[in-house]
């Protein structure tokens, strides 16, 4: 049985990180470091990379914790997000020292399916991922993990961009009942 | 909105997919309805366990490293609002407060002194400034001095120069002593050159033209010396090259006779 936490306890949670108290720090730490790491090594695909954007978002969490509105959403969808931009300025900031060019949507894919291969299996929410069907999995991976927008991904298609936001809204739709089970 | 229309939204809420209106429009949906922000809590939860399956845990360096990063960010912010207080012995506070006196009234004695350098400097200065524009005024005084003296000479040929085709409303005064062989352009109204060129003036002695030199268009009355003229029967200006001809090159602009007196 899952132990879901209700908003009482993130509010409780969050005040003790406005009050800098180190048991809220052991707690957010033990609670959401690995989901973080594990996030960011799925589109870093580098253990080094991901280690530097855990402790990024964690700092930035602990002292940005003033900028954090919970009526309007979840904590950890606030932390997610952090640390998904994190990751891809990351990649992005990597690959932009390896060419002055824009790295297109096809390298990206190559980059991903050999970081898969060669040194990672696909983990935790990526796995899920890959169980969609292959026109939702990869403009969802595309636009969720290497952060390509909708009108990007409907350029590289050659689809209406309307064809482009249905297929990742299907595939999120699809993603939730996955998480589910 | 609908709380299927918002549940709809849920997953790109979670993913970052949401649009600015959409997002607007859920969070006003969330603050309003418990059984949304539920639904947000679990889904959250559910992301939250699978990214946990992955067999991969971050270093434990990277606790560390955390823990002291936000640790030294938090001993900076209490340094920077709460310096630190320690209680001093009554006879260092009166030692320091001498000490202080004591800076304060040397800063103000050098202050003075600092002062009446500056003065004594911004008076040097006045004064070695008044006598350089005492010189240049006598320099004036006794160049005017000698201009008038040739101007009222009854050696002075004063010639009247006519403007030409290029442009006949032109016209100059030439200023020619005789004796002293000094000539003056004054007077002068021509057009503006164009830039690279400039005007130059000419004795001609016996249709041979001798330069007098170049001079700057001023397009007011100004008074110029020219080069020392020997012999004229006329003088002419033309329009040449910046810096002059050796003859004239260009289109003569004025021309003037000099009459026998």
């Amino acid at each position: 049985m899952k132990s879901n936490p209700t908003y009482s306890d993130i509010s409780q949670l969050i005040a003790k990180i406005k009050a800098e108290e180190h048991e809220a720090f052991e707690h957010l730490y033990s609670k959401y470091s690995n989901a973080l790491y594990n996030m960011s090594l799925s589109i870093v695909k580098d253990e080094g990379l991901a280690a530097d954007v855990l402790q990024e978002t964690m700092v930035k969490v602990w002292k940005g914790i003033d900028r954090f509105e919970q009526s309007k959403g979840g904590f950890f969808t606030w932390m997610l997000n952090i640390c998904r931009n994190l990751s891809i300025d990351k990649i992005r900031g990597k690959h932009e020292k390896r060419s002055k060019k824009n790295t297109s949507i096809e390298d990206w894919i190559k980059t991903e399916k050999q970081g898969s291969q060669l040194s990672f299996d696909a983990i935790g929410l990526e796995s899920l991922i890959n169980q969609l069907p292959k026109e939702q999995s990869e403009p969802l991976r595309l636009n969720y993990m290497y952060g390509y927008t909708h009108a990007e991904l409907a350029s590289y298609y050659g689809v209406p961009l309307g064809t482009i936001k249905t297929r990742i809204r299907t595939g999120m739709s699809h993603l939730r009942k996955l998480l589910k089970t | 909105m609908e709380h299927q229309e918002a549940k709809d939204l849920l997953m790109p809420y979670l993913m970052d997919d949401l649009n600015p209106q959409e997002r607007i429009a859920f969070e006003r949906a969330l603050e309003q309805s418990v059984a949304l922000q539920e639904e947000l809590t679990l889904a959250e939860e559910d992301l939250l366990n699978a990214l946990n399956k992955g067999a991969h845990s971050p270093p434990l360096s990277v606790k560390k490293a955390i823990s002291k990063e936000i640790r030294v960010n938090k001993i900076k912010e209490l340094n920077a609002t709460n310096p630190t207080v320690t209680r001093t012995p009554w006879y260092y506070k009166l030692a320091a407060a001498v000490a202080l006196i004591s800076l304060a009234i040397n800063f103000l004695l050098y202050q003075q002194y600092l002062s009446s350098v500056d003065y004594a400097i911004s008076l040097e200065n006045k004064v070695s400034f008044m006598a350089d524009l005492q010189n240049q005024n006598q320099q004036t005084v006794a160049e005017l001095s000698t201009i008038n003296q040739i101007l009222s000479s009854a050696e002075a040929r004063r010639i009247v120069l006519k403007g030409l085709d290029p442009s006949p409303d032109a016209e100059a005064l030439v200023i020619w002593d005789t004796v002293s062989k000094s000539t003056f352009l004054a007077d002068v109204q021509l057009p503006e050159p164009p830039s690279g060129l400039q005007y130059q003036l000419w004795a001609l002695k016996d249709g041979k033209p001798i330069s007098a030199g170049v001079f700057d268009w001023s397009g007011s009355f100004s008074l110029t010396e020219m080069n020392i003229t020997a012999q004229a029967d006329a003088f002419a200006v033309s329009l040449e090259k910046a810096g002059g001809s050796e003859s004239p090159q260009g289109d003569i602009y004025l021309l003037g006779e000099v009459k026998s007196s």
